[in-house]
């Protein structure tokens, strides 16, 4: 049966305004439109904001006030407790007024009388019953005008948020009554802020905003929209589009799914770093404009105006909320890593990443902090829950945008201060300026995909279509990224593997760009990127090779003729790789990171295979070759200390005239990787030897390194020969390939020939006495050229830190940080010395403890002087130089050789 | 509608009854002389007036304290219940949140609260008359007769003032200015017969003359009054009743939301 029906009531208040110069008097539209209509034994929850017309409502349903329009119905006598304790005469006392009180309600004495008892009972305020209601205590005033009240037995009672007074116990007891009252299947009204208290009493609640009853449901489901709506008009607007609702309020946005909320606490939020302070997105000043009906722009401004935020959000037609985030702020500020977090209902109770899922154990509530569950999706960009039909829950899917920076995923557990799960990107900002202000900025670009359905599947999809896995690893493209996993683990971290060109003068990073990523087969990966302002596109091709191995192509399709200066392809290797490899040489890497990227510790040949491994064999190693090409060439660095990483760099530098790349495809890298697990590269072989007392000389690649008893006394390059042809230098590393010829006891014998100069080189290396070796580099053109200068050097560790001639003496200064082809000459003598008289050497310097020998170096060109010279080398390679440089006849013609003569000789 | 409204009244009876005799109840409250100061009040103004009226205005007249204090008692009855009446929304304004009760109760029950007074008051004078007067026993029904009269009077006026009130705050003030002008033109501390033939026109149009004379005649003469006060007390009380309940009818709906 239908108690309570009211339709199209409208009720007005005369208000009048003054201000200043005038008074007007203007009509206020407390109540709009309301239809409502309550059955028999229902217990009504109205909730809203103060002055939404909630009061109004039962006062014109208790008859107190009629409506200007409409109709209502009340059947029944009707009792309100609008105001507790009204009516009370504060001298009499409580048996009086309960007496006074119960005729106010309409009670004739004889009833009063029947029910004092109760009344009395109810209350328990003892003896107090008798002393004047001016002597009780707040809390006794409200319990004795709540046990009126409630025992009125009325078939409608209306409650006006009185019940906020008194302690819990009241407040239970309260409550138990109401219900009480309920059961005996009375009618009942509840105005409430307590929602703890509307959830225990109602079933069903109302919303009211500005007289208009704007929401009607069950109470979980109006009650969470009313405490997202709360707030200040201008920083609160909804998007709507099939089952989801998305409410944005001050910095927060809370998702519904059918009238059900996903979101819990704060919903979706934005943390971040300020100085030293954590900063949320809801401590600032909102202004939301709905853009149109699915779009809406929010800008948050801080209190003291330093930092902006903006968000916008679109539900797209296939229903993926588009959330992107921009933070700015000085950079004095000192903005730090900001958090995108989406805290959802903890009815969730499984998540999923492309590569993982678990379970959320129960939330400890004990715990303030969040616990995390999943932190290994780095560069995932796809984080989920998985539905929860028993709870009609669909799935959420959080995923970030491909053209996004790099973000690192979580899955938190969160406790406090609402239970939650939840979904976080952790991003890092970057400096910039805008009107000659630094300002540093964040941006992040979500996509929330809600729906029924298996989000495993979903993130699988996402996955899958980026994913190229083999046996032994897989490899991950996206967003102008790859991520390479082994069987368990992420290998790379940070900015994981990219590249970066120069173009026109201009530095392009692949992170930069904008990707699409298209799986053609299931061996086959492509992705494009394209950069704004660049008439190019950048082409990865990834295909599989065998089990544990890809083919990386990349590529430049270009549409308008650009000068490529430098491609980079850069591969940062988790630090838990201690060691390096190349074709034939292993090490292992400086034990701490320090500011600045590390020394070269190998400079490779220009085709060839650099890695990385672990020892413990933990992780599989990775290695990459990169095939032949003019002007390619790697290094493996350390990173710096906030990167932490293993470097491995290829690095393309096309020669001055092939810079001019014209339109069509332009093939830049090609790379191969693999993954060896449990597997350590080889030991490496040594193309020669050759020993006398206690010096060695291994001669490999190009190079020869000096030992004594084990001990490395050069490094990097060693002994290698160098030349420039046309203002750029080819040395005997990097630039040549060498053949070992089988040779006499004693004599060391290895040819070369140069890949992109047209000269054969011979070595013969024999000792000449323990502590001495003689050298003879002979360097022939096999067609004309036009060389500059032609030079032998030694390489050695930086470790000596003084050196001397024979005419003079100094210490090493610093390297100096420079990326150049010429390195800081210390010495020199120039034309006008003896050949036979002249030598450098360095010396002082201690290895593993004892005092090394110190290295004299002395060198000449077919019997005719050239310059010896100190040099140090760029802070990159670290190492001292010695170094016999000659000035050759400006033209070779076919058949002509040089021959350069030089001793090494070890003094102590 | 009318019906309706006093059949609400009706079944409020109780609480107006109730009411007025809390009322009663709280004004003596904490009080040591209590109800006895329902008599101190008048006794106190008579004497005033009397020292003022003999000892400096040298008015010879026989029981001039009785004389005075028979149009001084309804007087001051009068003045209390219709300004305490008026603001009676406005002081039990969360009564008026809280209940559905008939509005008309809060004036009326007011209005009777202080006749309730009023007659407590009588219960000491009435013996003090019949004392100085022994005629006044015969006409002891027309005593009750005119207090009736009178209290439907003043309830009318209780009523549309109270509501006026809310509306209109200035009434409560002008009403106190009102009511002093208003003694010195009723026929208090006179008798209607020491006015001036050309302006007693004053006392036709002042209802308070007609209930004072009715009462002074009753009390202090022991006489039957002219028919024409009793014409004049009968008009004003309907007049006053009918009056009041109209205008208080015609507000009463806007009454909440203008407090």
């Amino acid at each position: 049966m239908v108690v309570i029906q009211c339709r199209d009531v409208w009720e007005k208040y005369r208000i009048r305004f003054v201000t200043e110069d005038k008074t007007v008097w203007e009509n206020f539209w407390a109540l709009r439109a309301l239809d409502l209509e309550v059955s028999e034994g229902e217990v009504l929850g109205i909730i809203g904001e103060n002055g939404s017309g909630k009061s109004t409502l039962l006062k014109v349903l208790a008859g107190m006030l009629k409506p200007d329009r409409g109709e209502v119905r009340v059947a029944g006598r009707v009792t309100g407790l609008l105001e507790l304790g009204a009516g009370f005469q504060l001298e009499l006392t409580g048996q009086e007024n309960i007496m006074l009180n119960a005729g106010l309600f309409g009670l004739d004495p004889r009833e009063t009388q029947r029910r004092y008892q109760g009344i009395v009972d109810f209350a328990g305020l003892g003896r107090f019953i008798h002393a004047p209601v001016k002597c009780y205590s707040q809390g006794m005033f409200a319990r004795l005008a709540f046990s009126v009240a409630i025992h009125i037995d009325p078939d409608v009672l209306l409650i006006d948020d009185i019940l906020a007074v008194g302690d819990e116990a009241f407040q239970a007891k309260c409550a138990r009554k109401i219900l009480e009252i309920k059961e005996r299947g009375k009618t009942i009204l509840l105005v409430t802020h307590d929602m703890q208290m509307l959830r225990r009493l109602c079933r069903r609640a109302i919303l009211l905003k500005e007289g208009r009853l704007i929401m009607d449901g069950p109470c979980p489901k109006v009650v969470p929209l009313y405490s997202r709506l709360r707030g200040p008009q201008e920083s609160v607007g909804t998007l709507e589009r099939g089952p989801l609702r998305v409410v944005f309020n001050k910095g927060r946005i809370f998702i519904f799914w059918k009238e059900e909320m996903l979101t819990s606490g704060a919903g979706g939020h934005v943390v971040f770093l300020l100085g030293d302070a954590w900063v949320s997105s809801s401590q600032a000043e909102w202004d939301v404009r709905l853009e149109a009906d699915d779009r809406l722009i929010a800008t948050g401004t801080s209190y003291q105006k330093t930092w902006v935020q903006r968000w916008s959000a679109q539900i797209m037609p296939d229903g993926t909320l588009l959330w992107d985030i921009s933070l700015e702020a000085d950079e004095s500020l000192g903005l730090g890593e900001a958090y995108v977090n989406v805290l959802l209902n903890k009815a969730y109770r499984s998540w999923v990443t492309p590569e993982r899922s678990g379970p959320f154990p129960d939330v400890d509530a004990e715990k303030k902090d969040g616990q995390v569950l999943s932190g290994e999706a780095a560069g995932m960009k796809c984080l989920a829950v998985e539905e929860e039909p028993a709870a009609s829950l669909p799935a959420v899917v959080f995923e970030q945008a491909d053209d996004g920076p790099l973000s690192h995923p979580y899955i938190i557990n969160a406790a406090y201060p609402e239970p939650g799960r939840i979904l976080q990107y952790r991003i890092f900002p970057v400096r910039g300026s805008q009107e000659g202000v630094a300002r540093t900025h964040v941006s992040f670009a979500g996509r929330l995909r809600v729906g029924m359905g298996r989000a495993a599947r979903r993130t699988q999809d996402v996955f899958e279509s980026y994913n190229l896995s083999g046996q032994e690893g897989a490899l991950v493209c996206r967003g102008g990224r790859m991520m390479l996993y082994g069987k368990e683990a992420l290998l790379t971290t940070g900015q994981h593997v990219y590249t970066s060109m120069r173009v026109d003068g201009t530095w392009y990073s692949s992170g930069a760009a904008r990707w699409e990523v298209s799986k053609e087969g299931s061996d086959r990966l492509v992705a494009r990127g394209r950069w704004e302002g660049l008439a190019l596109t950048q082409v990865w091709e990834f295909v599989k090779n065998g089990a544990d191995s890809f083919f990386w192509r990349v590529s430049l399709d270009i549409e308008k003729a650009v000068h490529l200066d430098e491609l980079n392809m850069l591969c940062l290797c988790r630090p838990e790789y201690t060691h390096w490899f190349c074709d034939d040489v292993r090490g292992d890497f400086p034990a701490a990171f320090v500011s600045h990227e590390c020394d070269i510790l190998q400079k490779c040949l220009p085709a060839g295979t650099i890695g990385v491994y672990d020892p413990v064999g933990a992780l599989p190693a990775v290695a990459v070759s990169f095939a032949p090409q003019k002007g390619t060439f790697a290094k493996i660095l350390n990173s710096d200390f906030f990167h932490k990483g293993r470097i491995l760099r290829v690095i393309k530098v096309p020669p001055e005239n092939e810079r001019l790349l014209p339109p069509g495809r332009q093939p830049c890298f090609d790379l191969a990787w693999h993954f060896q697990e449990g597997r350590r590269p080889g030991p490496y072989t040594v193309a020669a030897g050759l020993e006398t007392g206690r010096l060695r000389l291994e001669c490999a690649e190009g190079r020869g390194r000096l030992f004594q008893d084990g001990v490395p006394l050069s490094k990097g390059l060693a002994l290698y020969a160098s030349l420039r042809v046309d203002g750029r230098w080819h040395d005997s590393v990097s630039s040549a390939f060498w053949k070992y010829e089988r040779s006499p006891q004693g004599v060391l014998r290895c040819a070369g020939t140069w890949l992109h100069v047209p000269v054969r080189q011979f070595w013969e290396i024999s000792a000449i006495d323990r502590r001495a070796l003689a050298f003879a580099v002979t360097t022939e053109a096999t067609a004309a050229l036009r060389p500059e200068r032609f030079q032998t050097n030694v390489m050695l560790s930086e470790s000596y830190r003084q050196w001397f001639s024979h005419e003079a003496e100094g210490v090493f200064p610093e390297f100096k940080d420079v990326l150049d082809d010429e390195w800081e000459e210390l010495w020199a003598a120039r034309n006008g010395y003896d050949p036979a008289r002249a030598f450098v050497g360095v010396k002082a310097a201690s290895c593993l403890g004892r005092l090394c020998p110190s290295v004299v170096f002395t060198c000449a060109a077919d019997g005719k002087e050239g310059a010896l010279a100190v040099v140090n080398s760029d802070v990159y390679h670290r190492g001292r130089v010695l170094r016999f440089s000659h000035e050759p006849p400006s033209v070779w013609k076919n058949g002509f050789r040089l021959v350069c003569r030089g001793k090494i000789v070890l003094q102590d | 509608m009318i019906k309706d409204k006093i059949a609400d009244f009706y079944r409020y009876r109780h609480v107006f009854l109730d009411m007025a005799v809390k009322q009663l109840k709280v004004r003596y409250a904490g009080s040591v002389l209590g109800i006895s100061l329902a008599v101190f009040n008048p006794i106190l103004l008579t004497m005033g007036v009397v020292f003022a009226f003999t000892a400096i205005f040298n008015v010879r007249m026989r029981d001039f304290p009785l004389f005075v204090l028979a149009g001084m008692f309804p007087w001051m009855f009068f003045v209390s219940a219709l300004s305490e009446a008026t603001r009676i929304f406005l002081s039990q304004q969360n009564i008026l949140r809280q209940f559905r009760l008939p509005r008309e109760t809060l004036p009326a029950s007011c209005v009777l609260s202080h006749f309730l007074n009023y007659l407590i008051g009588w219960l000491f004078f009435l013996p003090l008359f019949l004392y100085f007067n022994p005629r006044v026993l015969p006409l002891f029904f027309l005593f009750v007769f005119v207090s009736l009269l009178f209290l439907v009077f003043t309830a009318g006026l209780g009523l549309l003032f109270s509501v006026v009130h809310v509306f209109c705050r200035d009434v409560g003030h002008l009403l106190d200015i009102v009511f002093m002008f208003w003694m010195w033109v009723t026929p208090v501390f006179y008798s209607a017969d020491m006015i001036p033939e050309g302006l007693r026109w004053i006392c036709v149009m002042n209802p308070m003359a007609g209930f004072i004379t009715f009462y002074r005649d009753v009390l202090f003469f022991g006489r039957v009054p002219d028919l024409f006060v009793f014409v004049q007390v009968v008009l004003w009380s309907l007049g006053s009743l009918c009056c009041g309940a109209g205008i208080f009818w015609r507000f009463e709906p806007q009454l909440l939301k203008r407090i």
